[in-house]
């Protein structure tokens, strides 16, 4: 999969669809048609298994995550109020679960030391580049489970997703300051674990 | 601007979260000064680094099958509530006891035949409770797929059919590791499962443009419904990691998944 960012707006703008279209699909997923309620949040797909995926570093529960996400979102329909703000509700959503998951695994003081991602995966034989893009990658998740949970999605967030500073407030819950904070230790910590990859005059 | 000034605002100015006639006033800055300007490039440059090698994440193709499979679950699942947390609270009485190595050690051993039951008593539970999941999830038994051999040479790191590799073998592996810590056991027999199931999708994989249409959509599901279970259960052992009935149950979930593997590439 590409990780490509996914800018998130506001609004709902469906492809295709005209406003009234819109308030048709929300009416209908809310009264609990799963077609339309797809239809709303497909495209989040993506952006929701890798939000989760970079918060739990666990491959094979990343989606498992993630679709508990949907289903609550789903259920949650009914009750929600602003339909403006679909995606951080839904991402509000995503960061509860994974929060959830986290606790849970922390409460157990023994995690299962494998890596997946190098047991279950296909491995054919990658030319020495691909090899080392997959080090990389490797490397950034590490560097970004070393992260604490708050400044952990702050980053994501910010850095993988693009959002703004006023929908993570409004997805994580924290004030704009301490978004702004937390990204900016975020920042330090990671530059800090990775500077042997990004070369020198990263010190700031 | 003074360059202190910019350099503290340079992140925010990434994030496009200054005010505008602050924006102006860094542009401008940076226009003229070369140390914030490299300042600010090397600042770029960790974004588009972070962006390239973000971590990369595969989509299951049955994702969206699997909510809405879990969207009626939860409609249903008051008809399950009560089994779930009879089992629940079995574990939780379970979750002080201490076990030994040996005592691990016979636990793996015997995992699969006596929690083929509970596993069975969960997917006819999930049968009924949910009529997308098909039905070979229930009948499907460990290890017997016709005209493989148990006594398989076969290795698992030197496959040369790696369909071979049935749970039986597998058991075998396990138990011949060496058993130091029951943490370790159980990593190890988790490591086997994976190698193996690793091996078997590999093979699978291939099939897939071989395989008639409808049978990959069934196969795909029956998968979805173990990966489920796999997920379920390795969470309960994290959850009750000295708990051997979460460790059994857990290791028969990926005796199921090879067993189902093995089923599509006997097919």
């Amino acid at each position: 999969m590409s990780s490509a960012p996914l800018s998130l707006m506001g609004a709902i703008e469906l492809a295709g669809a005209s406003m009234e279209e819109s308030q048709d699909l929300i009416a209908r997923a809310r009264g609990g048609d799963e077609d339309a309620f797809r239809h709303i949040f497909e495209r989040y797909t993506l952006p929701v298994v890798h939000f989760i995926y970079c918060m739990v570093n666990v491959r094979s529960e990343a989606e498992e995550l993630a679709q508990e996400t949907f289903v609550r979102a789903f259920h949650g329909m009914k009750a929600l109020r602003d339909q403006s703000r679909l995606s951080t509700w839904l991402f509000g959503i995503a960061r509860n679960v994974a929060h959830e998951a986290l606790r849970a695994n922390r409460r157990n003081s023994r995690q299962i030391a494998i890596d997946e991602a190098e047991a279950m995966s296909d491995d054919k034989p990658s030319p020495a580049g691909e090899l080392l893009d997959k080090e990389l990658k490797s490397v950034v998740r590490n560097a970004l489970a070393m992260l604490d949970e708050d400044k952990r999605a702050v980053f994501v967030l910010k850095v993988y997703q693009q959002l703004s500073y006023d929908e993570i407030s409004q997805i994580t819950g924290f004030s704009i300051p301490k978004v702004r904070n937390d990204l900016y230790r975020a920042r330090a910590e990671m530059r800090l674990r990775l500077s042997e990859y990004l070369g020198a005059s990263y010190e700031m | 601007m003074r360059c202190e000034d910019c350099l503290r605002l340079l992140e925010l100015y990434l994030d496009r979260e200054v005010r505008r006639d602050t924006r102006s006033q860094i542009s401008e800055h940076l226009a003229s000064c070369e140390n914030c300007r490299a300042r600010y490039g090397a600042l770029e440059k960790e974004a588009a680094f972070l962006m390239e090698n973000s971590p990369a994440i595969d989509l299951s193709p049955a994702f969206w099958s699997r909510v809405s499979q879990q969207a009626q679950g939860v409609k249903n699942s008051s008809i399950s509530t009560s089994r779930v947390a009879a089992f629940e609270s079995f574990l939780r009485r379970l979750g002080g006891m201490r076990i030994g190595p040996l005592w691990a050690a016979s636990i793996v051993v015997c995992s699969i035949g006596l929690t083929s039951l509970v596993m069975q008593l969960i997917n006819q539970n999930r049968e009924s409770s949910s009529s997308v999941v098909p039905s070979e999830v229930a009948t499907i038994a460990p290890a017997r797929t016709p005209g493989v051999p148990a006594s398989s040479d076969a290795s698992l790191h030197a496959p040369a059919r790696p369909s071979k590799i049935g749970p039986r073998r597998i058991t075998q592996v396990i138990t011949r590791v060496r058993a130091t810590t029951p943490d370790e056991l159980v990593r190890d027999a988790e490591r086997k499962y994976l190698e193996a199931i690793a091996l078997l999708s590999r093979d699978a994989n291939r099939m897939r443009s071989r395989t008639d249409r409808e049978q990959l959509i069934q196969f795909d599901q029956t998968l979805a419904a173990v990966d489920r279970t796999i997920a379920g259960t390795r969470r309960a052992v994290r959850e009750h990691p000295r708990d051997p009935v979460a460790v059994q149950y857990m290791l028969t979930a990926y005796a199921k998944k090879v067993d189902v593997l093995r089923q599509m590439l006997s097919d």
